[in-house]
């Protein structure tokens, strides 16, 4: 029943299967690792921004910190109020929303709905390719094109953010569009619905929740956005009064003092960097949220 | 094919033993002619009345056409309704129809004309070119852009493609899908949706609109307590039916039917099908169906399709029974397609 040959090609095939088996374990390592680096990354980045923070939050009070609206790091003593910053930010993404919401939600349905497929062609890639655009040359463009007309202001960081967010907005809209089912639309269609009505009243309620969170991610690109906003908004750290003044965002505030400061000026900026994760992980969170809910 | 097992297996136990063949599938229904050589009328209404619950179905279909000598009994149909022993009104007129779908010819020289309130059915082979006709008639293939249509359709007397926007085409001639495609939202916005398309904003006429149609699909009485849930939680069966009440919301003159079954269990099927043998007496329904103990079943006149050209049509039970092509005799018999 064993003749010798046959022993040793079981010999053989135990040998290949450890073989197979240590690979396998060995990728699954090697996956786990890499999934973890991702992971230690953001893990590190908030134990160095806390830690860093900490001392500033202690010396100058989470609230002071929060609701001063004076920031004068060079004063004696110096005072660390970031609200002009937090205030800067939230008005210049609400009007990077109110300009590039529109604009990228009805791109979207003109490219997922309506689009001849050779313009198609042409429209797609354009829009893909403004998000590989640099923000310095978005900057370049806001400071020739966009300064000239609104002047250094939160208007024109508005106007320029809302042409940044559009390419997120478009592409994840778009997709949220195009996987509502053919049959909603025909069935509009078969009830004497004219093509808008169906888009309008079926497909973008149905794409809902992948509308949201392609809106959701464009508000996170717009508030972590730094280099653009720099060079249009004029960054002058006071309480804004209208659109046209100009204002400092958060990211600003941290990129142009960050150079120079130390001790408790550079403690206080790295406290404006945990706001602004702050920021961040809730949009973050809102946006998985979202995704859950549109499976 | 579990819902023909089924039935046909009542049909031949009620029918009796003139039946007997019917349950042995396709193969067979021709002896249906045979058994209605003998007393047609009789044969024809206990084939169908347990199956439908419906005395007005059948005085015509009792009639194979030209059979011959059972002909009159067309006249002394007892159970006819005044729908079906009047001679029907046109409603579609089709003349030299040709579709293309880019190189494809879908229909070559279609010529049909389809009867008011009666149900006609399309059958064959898939690829045949019945959904296309279907489509056509609500102008649902101008969508497709690579389609191109010539020759006429008259809609009542009047042309369907002479209007620019055939949404009014579409009010009038309603349109049930294969898959049911109910909207992601309420039931109520659902039915709403076609009155609120056309203008009906008055809240309390919703109501009445939603409530009428959902009693005309047989569905108010498991679905008026839940008027607020998402249509998406029903199942299948009433998912379908809550599409054809929001198709019949809008007062469409016109049902067409896309396999309207084929994706529903057998009890929900016979319901669907009991529905529309009560909605032929208001509605001209026009249904493609795969299914031809289905198109015996409920329809008046049925058309054979074979790669884009009508083979035949005429009275369903001539079809069934003595189908004039010898093409119509293979597939209604099960030999082909």
């Amino acid at each position: 029943m064993s003749p010798a040959h046959e022993s040793t090609d079981v010999l053989t095939e135990t040998s290949t299967w450890t073989w197979r088996l240590v690979k396998e374990r060995g990728m699954g390592l090697l996956f786990a690792f890499t999934a973890l680096v991702s992971i230690a990354a953001v893990a590190l980045i908030c134990v160095f921004l806390v830690g860093g923070s900490l001392p500033a939050f202690s010396e100058i009070g989470l609230f002071a910190f929060l609701t001063g609206t004076d920031w004068s790091p060079s004063d004696v003593p110096p005072t660390f109020g970031i609200l002009p910053m937090i205030v800067g930010s939230l008005y210049i993404t609400a009007g990077a929303i109110v300009v590039g919401v529109p604009v990228g939600l009805l791109a979207a349905v003109f490219l997922a709905r309506s689009c001849p497929p050779r313009l198609y062609r042409i429209v797609k890639p354009g829009v893909d390719l403004l998000a590989g655009i640099p923000s310095v040359v978005y900057g370049f463009f806001g400071m020739a094109a966009i300064v000239p007309l609104f002047d250094n202001s939160m208007l024109a960081a508005s106007v320029l953010l809302g042409i940044m967010i559009l390419p997120t907005i478009v592409a994840l809209a778009e997709s949220a569009l195009r996987a509502v089912p053919e049959s909603y639309y025909e069935g509009a269609l078969a009830l004497g619905s004219g093509h808008y009505r169906a888009v309008y009243s079926v497909l973008l309620p149905a794409a809902r929740s992948g509308v949201l969170a392609a809106i959701v991610l464009g508000v996170g690109r717009a508030i972590g956005e730094t280099m653009a906003v720099i060079m249009v908004a004029g960054n002058q750290a006071r309480m804004p009064d209208s659109i046209f003044d100009g204002v400092r965002t958060l990211t600003a505030n941290i990129v142009l003092e960050m150079g120079y400061a130390a001790d408790l000026h550079r403690q206080a900026l790295i406290a404006t960097g945990v706001v602004l994760l702050v920021f961040i992980l809730l949009i973050n969170l809102s946006f998985s949220a979202l995704v859950r809910k549109a499976r | 094919m579990n819902s023909t097992t089924a039935s046909t297996s009542t049909v031949s136990h009620l029918a009796g033993s003139s039946a007997g063949g019917y349950s042995t599938g396709l193969a067979s229904v021709p002896t249906v002619a045979s058994s209605r050589a003998a007393g047609p009328t009789s044969s024809r209404a206990a084939v169908r009345l347990p199956r439908l619950g419906d005395s007005s179905v059948g005085s015509e279909q009792a009639v194979p056409g030209s059979a011959g000598p059972n002909a009159p009994s067309f006249a002394a149909a007892p159970l006819g309704s005044t729908a079906s022993t009047q001679p029907a009104r046109s409603c579609f007129e089709i003349n030299g129809l040709n579709v293309y779908y880019g190189d494809v010819h879908a229909l070559k020289d279609v010529a049909m004309t389809i009867p008011e309130h009666r149900v006609t059915a399309f059958i064959g082979p898939s690829g045949c070119g019945k959904s296309t006709l279907l489509r056509t008639l609500n102008r649902m293939n101008d969508i497709i852009e690579i389609c191109r249509t010539t020759g006429t359709i008259t809609l009542f007397g009047e042309s369907i493609f002479t209007a620019a926007d055939p949404t009014e085409l579409r009010r009038r001639v309603g349109m049930v899908f294969q898959k049911p495609n109910p909207f992601p939202m309420s039931v109520f916005d659902n039915v709403a949706f076609g009155p609120r398309t056309h203008g009906t904003k008055n809240r309390k006429e919703l109501e009445e609109i939603v409530e009428r149609s959902l009693r005309d699909a047989a569905i108010w009485d498991e679905l008026k307590d839940r008027l607020s849930k998402p249509a998406l939680g029903l199942s299948g069966g009433q998912q379908q039916r809550l599409c054809i009440a929001r198709a019949l919301a809008v007062e469409p003159e016109v049902l067409l039917l896309d396999e309207p079954t084929s994706a529903l269990d057998p009890i929900s099927t016979g319901k669907i099908e009991e529905l529309m043998a009560g909605l032929r007496e208001r509605y001209t329904i026009v249904i493609v169906t795969h299914n031809m103990q289905q198109a015996a079943r409920i329809s008046d006149r049925t058309a054979f399709f074979l790669s884009g050209d009508v083979v035949e049509f005429g009275e369903t039970g001539q079809i069934f029974g003595a189908p004039a092509d010898p093409r119509t005799a293979d597939y209604v018999s099960g030999r082909a397609g």
